[in-house]
C-alpha cells in the first residue's frame, strides 16, 4: 500500500478546519433549535418584544423597574425579576420586553466562582502540558511527535 | 464546559483504568486521552483573540465555537493523528477520541438557563440539545470527584507496575 501523502492530508484538514470556523460563524440564532439571541442582539437593537434571549453580564444594583445588568461587550439593560448583588456574574434566560428583560431562569454567581473556574481550568491545561512534555517529544528529523517510552519511539 | 481540570482528569481516569488491562495504553497514550479531553475547549482561544476581531480582520464570518463541536473536533483529531508516526496513528486516534467523548458527555450534563446545550453535534445538527442541567461549570465538586478518582487510578497503576516488576524479577 502506498503511504498516504501526509502533507497533502494535513493541508486538506487545515482547509476543512478553516471552513468549519467560517461556516459556524454564519450560524444565526434560532429559538426553535434552542439557539437564542444573546448580548449581540441586544446591542444591535434587533429584538422585538416577546423574543426569548440568553444574556450574560454583571449586576450593577437596583433600578426602579428591576436590576441593572451590564452586558458583557454590550449595553446596560434592566432585568425584572432578578435577585443579584451588585458585582455578581449573571447568566440568564428571559423574555425581551421593550428595553427590559423579564428573567425566567438565571445563574447568579459570585465573582470568585468565575475566578475559580478559570484558575482550575488553567491548572488542568498546565497539568496536561506537563504530561505532554514528559511523555512525548518532537522528532525533528521526521517532523513527527513520538512517545518518549523507549520501546515505543 | 465543565472546568478543564475535571475534563483532563476524567480522560486520565478512563485511560489509566484501561491501561490496567491493555499494555498498548502507555503513559504517552494516557496523555493523548487527556489532550483529547482538552480539545473541545480550544474554542477558548476566543478569550485571547475574539471571534469578532478575526471576523473584521478577515472580512468573513468566523466563530471559534466550531472547535467545540463534533465537526471541528473531528478535523482537529485528524490533524493530531497525522502528527504521530503511522504505526501509532490508530492507537493515538482512539485515545484522543476517548478524551473527546468524555468531554462532550460531561458538557452535555451541564446546566444551561435556556435548558438547551450548545449545539455540540454541529454540523450533524445545529440544534441545542435539551439537557439534564445537572451542574454548573463553576461547581467545585466535579473537580474534587475527578481528582479523587484520578488519585485512585494512579495508585492502581503504580501497584500494578510494582507487582509486574516483582514477577519479572522472579522469571
Amino acid at each position: 500500500m502506498r503511504p498516504i501523502p501526509r502533507r497533502g492530508v494535513a493541508a486538506v484538514l487545515l482547509l476543512g478546519l478553516v471552513a468549519l470556523l467560517v461556516v459556524h460563524g454564519t450560524l444565526a440564532p434560532d429559538p426553535a433549535a434552542g439557539r437564542f439571541p444573546g448580548n449581540d442582539a441586544v446591542a444591535a437593537g434587533t429584538l422585538t418584544a416577546g423574543d426569548r434571549v440568553v444574556v450574560a453580564g454583571t449586576a450593577r444594583g437596583d433600578a426602579p423597574a428591576g436590576t441593572r445588568l451590564d452586558l458583557d461587550r454590550g449595553p446596560t439593560v434592566v432585568v425584572r425579576g432578578l435577585d443579584a448583588d451588585p458585582g455578581a456574574d449573571v447568566w440568564l434566560y428571559g423574555t425581551y420586553e421593550e428595553g427590559t428583560i423579564r428573567n425566567e431562569r438565571a445563574v447568579v454567581r459570585a465573582p470568585w466562582e468565575i475566578t475559580y473556574l478559570y484558575a482550575v481550568s488553567a491548572l488542568g491545561g498546565l497539568f496536561t502540558l506537563g504530561r505532554v512534555v514528559r511523555t512525548w517529544r518532537v522528532d525533528t528529523d521526521r517532523w513527527v511527535v513520538v512517545p518518549r517510552e523507549g520501546d515505543d519511539g | 464546559m465543565a472546568d478543564l481540570l475535571t475534563h483532563v482528569l476524567t480522560a486520565y481516569v478512563l485511560a489509566a483504568l484501561l491501561s490496567l488491562r491493555d499494555d498498548r495504553i502507555t503513559p504517552a497514550m494516557t496523555t493523548a486521552a487527556m489532550v483529547g479531553g482538552l480539545v473541545p475547549d480550544l474554542n477558548r482561544l476566543g478569550l485571547v483573540v475574539q471571534s469578532s476581531a478575526v471576523e473584521s480582520a478577515l472580512g468573513v464570518p468566523f466563530s471559534w465555537d466550531a472547535l467545540g463541536t463534533v465537526g471541528g473536533v473531528a478535523v482537529a483529531l485528524g490533524l493530531g493523528t497525522l502528527a504521530v508516526p503511522p504505526r501509532l496513528r490508530r492507537r493515538t486516534a482512539t485515545l484522543l477520541a476517548l478524551g473527546v467523548l468524555s468531554h462532550f458527555l460531561l458538557d452535555y450534563l451541564l446546566f444551561f438557563p435556556s435548558g438547551h446545550t450548545h449545539p455540540y453535534l454541529w454540523p450533524l445538527t445545529a440544534a441545542g440539545l435539551p439537557g439534564p442541567g445537572l451542574y454548573l461549570s463553576s461547581a467545585r465538586w466535579p473537580a474534587a470527584v475527578a481528582a479523587t478518582c484520578a488519585a485512585l487510578a494512579w495508585l492502581a497503576n503504580r501497584r500494578q507496575k510494582r507487582v509486574g516488576r516483582v514477577s519479572d524479577s522472579r522469571n
